[in-house]
């Protein structure tokens, strides 16, 4: 075999191989060290808290933080799946199929917001002056049959999908996303929603966080928060569940038991407390945990 | 205006940034890595079905046609499946890494190059093989020489399969995860500022994202005319 005539070739080749070689060797290096894997929501993600504890859990512990952020429903399915060491949710009825499945052991519920009732400031539905917030979605049902308004649903499984289909159970209403066209399904996460919701000025239901960061950097936002009360059925708890060490041996229980400790100490709780965005405090811890 | 001025500063602070470039060379180097890896594998096999001269196979080749257009994100989720945890390939624990964004896009790039390959070998005159064959000339030779003749239009199988990967999405938000310093790459960068309402920033991101594709093609281009004007003497 004439090996002349490949020489120049196969020198590329090694070059580029070994360049190759050398970018896996950089980024794995990049990557030594103790790391936390958890999935998260993209509610919590978008609002920042976790770029804002990341550092002080290394400080504290010297494990690196690191987050998958995807809808609830995906991020328990990568914690049945052992992708992950630990999620942080706000689903219970997955936290709990989590727990009873053996899936996550030590299920920690950490802090508490509302959700948001957002929509047009002309409120065509005036859920604003509805007693509770099952009012509020029976008087958006009326006004969407009668052709006044719309509503946006997330689509996806999410946890603040689950609390939406929630309270429509309470309503004792079925809107149809094929029958009714003023039920409309986005699909999407929940900035994309709110967005979507914006352009055709209906109502959609939201954490207080993304609404926040998304009004707060984006102008054209013009929807309200117009049913932000108290009310029982609008609690939105967040609950961190390290994986079960039985079923997932090669996981890191030991750092998920770590961060779980660190985000009860006291001096955790009080910076998520203060944690604010556009001058807007979005987690209550709970301390009696 | 005030979003022309809103843009120039998220321009600025990218150019600053540390961890966008982080970023940015995380997304070329996993890009350039899998269409190195397809190029190996799909230019060699584009070569063998484009001198094959009879008895094509009409299933396979559209079965390769269609493959062309594989929809990224069925090929994220497929991937993930593999290799996630409890799938068959769990204990490599490539999930969430480098290596796991190569291969999905290594089987989204693959396709692309064989079929460009073989078209542009099929479009070399028919006398060239010919020729080759009768000055007895190996198998591998004739295939490193047709390869060698159809290198202007490989050059362009390859910009189409590396155009592929680097504006891709679907799979590698799956299988990479789109976590922050380990596998956020300039396209789901881009999705993670969009859902946190900064337009700006991710506008930004895509003009980088641009700008850099550009560069990079810039430097592919003047490889392709050089091996022009060689041919040409």
């Amino acid at each position: 075999m004439n090996l002349g005539l490949y020489k120049k070739p196969l020198i590329i080749l090694i070059v580029l191989l070994g360049a190759a070689l050398t970018g896996f060797i950089v980024i794995s290096n990049q990557n030594k060290g103790k790391t936390l894997l958890i999935s998260t929501t993209t509610s919590v993600d978008n609002t920042g808290l976790l770029d804002y504890l990341a550092p002080m859990f290394k400080d504290y512990s010297g494990i690196n933080l690191q987050w998958n952020p995807v809808g609830s429903g995906q991020a328990a399915d990568l914690a049945r799946k052992g992708d992950v060491d630990g999620t942080l949710i706000h689903a219970p009825s997955l936290e709990d199929g989590l727990i009873a499945d053996g899936i996550c052991v030590n299920h920690t519920i950490l802090w508490y917001n509302y959700f948001l009732l957002i929509g047009p400031a002309n409120d065509p539905a005036n859920v604003s002056e509805s007693a509770n917030v099952t009012q509020a979605f029976t008087r958006i049902y009326n006004a969407g049959q009668n052709g006044l308004t719309t509503f946006y649903s997330r689509g996806d499984d999410s946890g603040t999908q689950i609390k939406e289909l929630y309270i429509w159970n309470q309503t004792g209403l079925t809107p149809d996303a094929q029958k009714d066209s003023w039920y409309v399904e986005t699909g999407a996460g929940m900035a994309d929603t709110i967005r979507t919701a914006n352009q055709f000025q209906g109502y959609t239901l939201s954490d207080a966080g993304t609404f926040a960061k998304n009004k707060a950097a984006n102008s054209d936002i013009t929807l309200v928060s117009l049913f932000n009360r108290d009310d029982q059925i609008l609690y939105n708890r967040y609950s961190f569940l390290p994986i079960n060490p039985a079923k997932f041996p090669s996981r890191h229980y030991d750092y998920a038991l770590k961060f779980r400790e660190f985000l009860l100490l006291q001096s955790t709780i009080n910076a998520v407390e203060n944690y604010t965005v556009a001058n807007i405090p979005l987690f209550t811890p709970i301390t009696s945990s | 205006m005030s979003f022309l001025h809103q843009l120039l500063s998220a321009l600025h602070l990218i150019v600053s940034s540390q961890e966008i470039w982080q970023i940015a060379f995380l997304s070329f180097f996993v890009s350039i890595t899998a269409v190195l890896f397809s190029s190996l594998v799909g230019i060699p096999i584009g070569a063998i079905l484009g001198l094959k001269k009879s008895n094509e196979n009409i299933f396979l080749i559209s079965f390769l046609n269609m493959s062309v257009g594989l929809p990224p994100v069925l090929v994220g989720l497929v991937v993930y499946l593999l290799i996630s945890r409890s799938g068959p390939f769990g204990a490599l624990q490539l999930l969430f890494t480098a290596p796991a964004m190569v291969i999905a896009q290594f089987i989204l790039t693959l396709p692309i190059v064989i079929a460009l390959t073989r078209s542009s070998i099929k479009n070399l005159p028919e006398e060239l093989d010919e020729t080759l064959w009768s000055l007895g000339a190996s198998k591998a030779q004739r295939i490193y020489l047709t390869i060698n003749e159809a290198r202007f239009g490989i050059f362009v199988a390859m910009f189409i399969a590396f155009g592929r990967a680097i504006s891709e999405v679907g799979a590698i938000m799956i299988v990479g995860g789109n976590i922050r310093y380990r596998t956020r790459v300039l396209t789901t960068a881009i999705i993670t500022e969009v859902s946190k309402g900064e337009l700006e920033m991710a506008l930004a991101l895509g003009i980088l994202l641009l700008t850099l594709s550009y560069f990079f093609t810039f430097w592919l281009t003047l490889l392709q005319f050089r091996s022009k004007e060689k041919s040409s003497k």
